[in-house]
């Protein structure tokens, strides 16, 4: 794992599961030596090399950033949307004291779910004993920052502009308070979930749930694309490095919100694999401008060539339709770079995909791509957004803090 | 306990990490070794280590707090009361029966804290009672209580305000059918 900022705890090494199935493997080939799989001793898998387990993997709560954003996306995720109970009598300065009562707790919880431990008073706190590099993150609706401070409240942060390909459902809608929860173990990501509602019952109740999930840790190389549910690689063209970096927390003329924030677009789009079960390899890699199978662009032969949309087939046509979905989406300004970080979702006979998308100005970076892929996407046809919401994504915070609490107005 | 073991599964940074965060008021955990390096004569208050306090969040009547209070040292050690001006009046309380028909009654004397051993106030077992809340405690606040020892010194700690619905502790069965929120059940105390 080359991330500096997680950990391992090293004398947590048991024979794993993997162990076993590495096993299984070793017996085919005693099975070719003449050995049956039955007579290989059980012990075999004991004998493989160590092998990690990832229960105790953590990555730090306190920083400048918080982290589940630039941090490796693990197997799970469920956005937490909740909205703040008025008070009986508030005035502003009560209804800036329960927010930050909220921001509190929520951060203290973090500190300590993250790190594999129950949160004060949990009454299940075996089940956070295996975070499996667990991260929570906390960004803020309008009415949420303005409530923090009136005058931090950056432009972009409002409903996006309207899409006509948008049948937005308000039960997927904007929220005050929004809480990104990650994790490659289902139980401890239920967990902390639940003791964040818990603990806030009497300050915020849920809007809205949504779960999603990618390849299972360790199914694929660290940082391989995800598929998507139409089987196509989602996020081949994410930016790295220091592009990444200016991308989603700013750099000179591109300013964040605060210095170590960002910001969240979520947004439910709804995919009709019906549909798309009538369309063909060759219609599907169309569209999209990229082929299905590897994610390579039509003009390349690797998933990072980077396409060219200047190549043209005999006809004179563009091999890389200027309607697909890689053209239309395609940076037409140095800083048109998002970082879509999404996850899957199959709920019942709903399917699609939860687009997660971070970038440092919501306006200046993710409204004209979405907007070009609204004039013309190929792949609308069969994609619809039912769900939007954009989130002031707060810098992180030091040890003896809270997120936001630099930022209250006095 | 599960603290301890924790502690040692994941990297020492984390779990100090973690400590740290848990008092978000500031007051640090007074630890052995601060009070060590004063001289010999280290206090109850300075020696033993108060950690995980917290108080049911309510709007009045009572509530109860809940700490884990370890003693490092090779000396006995006590907690003998707890005051606070949330609350017309505290109690150190203990439960005894079994199961869900459980009562509570207040401890006969202080609480010991014997040497190198933690007692663990906790929903269900030892608790503090504060009566006749005087104002709501409100989730995500972090009021200090004052704790008196054996040797008399005193100690301000932080405890915070959680939500939590278990921990509905009653004196005796005739409490149970006053119910367990409002002004009766501080009468029910009161009374007692």
């Amino acid at each position: 794992m080359p991330d500096t900022d997680t950990a391992h705890a090293k004398e947590t090494r048991l024979p794993s599961r993997r162990g076993l199935l590495l096993g299984s493997a070793a017996a085919a080939v005693g099975a070719a030596a003449g050995f049956t799989a039955a007579g290989l001793p059980l012990g075999a898998a004991a004998a493989e090399p160590d092998q990690a387990l990832h229960g105790p993997d953590t990555i730090a709560f306190h920083g400048q950033r918080q982290p589940g954003i630039t941090t490796p996306a693990p197997a799970f995720a469920t956005f937490l949307a909740m909205d703040l109970i008025p008070e009986p009598g508030a005035n502003e300065a009560t209804t800036r004291d329960a927010l930050a009562r909220t921001l509190k707790i929520i951060s203290d919880d973090a500190s300590r779910l993250m790190a594999g431990l129950g949160v004060l008073a949990d009454t299940e706190p075996e089940m956070a004993a295996n975070p499996a590099r667990l991260t929570l993150t906390v960004g803020l609706g309008q009415h949420a920052a303005a409530i923090l401070n009136p005058d931090l409240v950056p432009g972009w942060l409002r409903d996006l502009p309207r899409f006509s390909v948008d049948r937005l459902d308000k039960a997927w809608g904007q929220s005050d308070v929004l809480v990104q929860f990650c994790g490659d173990d289902q139980i401890s990501l239920v967990h902390a979930r639940r003791a964040i509602q818990k603990d806030l019952r009497t300050l915020a109740k849920t809007r809205w749930v949504q779960d999603g999930f990618r390849h299972s840790r360790g199914s694929m190389p660290e940082g391989a694309t995800m598929r998507n549910l139409f089987g196509q690689k989602d996020g081949t063209g994410n930016p790295v490095d220091a592009m990444l970096d200016r991308a989603v927390f700013g750099g000179e003329g591109l300013e964040p919100w605060v210095a170590g924030g960002t910001s969240l677009v979520l947004r439910r789009i709804e995919m009709d694999l019906e549909a798309w079960d009538e369309v063909d390899r060759p219609a599907r890699d169309f569209s999209l401008g990229r082929r299905q199978s590897d994610g390579s662009p039509l003009t390349g032969e690797r998933e990072f060539d980077t396409p060219d949309l200047r190549v043209r087939d005999a006809a004179g046509f563009p091999v890389i339709s200027d309607d697909s979905h890689v053209a239309r989406s395609q940076a037409r300004e140095a800083d048109e770079k998002i970082l879509r970080r999404g996850y899957n979702y199959l709920d019942g006979t709903e399917a699609g995909l939860l687009f997660a998308s971070y970038q440092c100005d919501v306006d200046r970076q993710f409204v004209p791509i979405q907007q070009r892929l609204d004039a013309a996407d190929l792949l609308n046809e069969w994609t619809t957004p039912i769900g939007s919401a954009v989130y002031a994504i707060l810098p992180g915070c030091r040890e003896g803090s809270f997120l936001g609490k630099e930022l209250l107005a006095t | 306990m599960n603290f301890n073991i924790l502690t040692h599964r994941f990297t020492a940074p984390l779990a100090a990490a973690s400590m740290a965060g848990l008092l978000l008021s500031g007051c640090a955990v007074a630890g052995a070794s601060d009070a060590a390096t004063q001289n010999g004569n280290t206090t109850e208050a300075e020696s033993l280590q108060i950690s995980e306090s917290w108080i049911k969040a309510a709007s009045d009547g009572m509530t109860s707090g809940f700490a884990v209070l370890e003693n490092p040292t090779d000396h006995p050690a006590a907690l003998v009361k707890v005051d606070s001006t949330l609350a017309g009046s505290t109690e150190l309380h203990d439960m005894e029966g079994s199961g869900t028909a459980m009562t509570m009654k207040e401890l006969d004397g202080p609480l010991e804290i014997p040497a190198h051993s933690t007692i663990e106030l906790a929903p269900g077992g030892k608790h503090v009672m504060l009566m006749e809340l005087k104002q709501e405690l409100k989730v995500g606040q972090s009021p200090a209580l004052r704790l008196t020892f054996g040797d008399g010194s005193t100690r301000e700690v932080p405890f915070e305000i959680k939500s939590f619905t278990g921990a509905k502790e009653s004196y005796a069965p005739e409490a149970e059918e006053s119910g367990h929120t409002g002004p009766a059940e501080g009468d029910v105390h009161a009374g007692h």
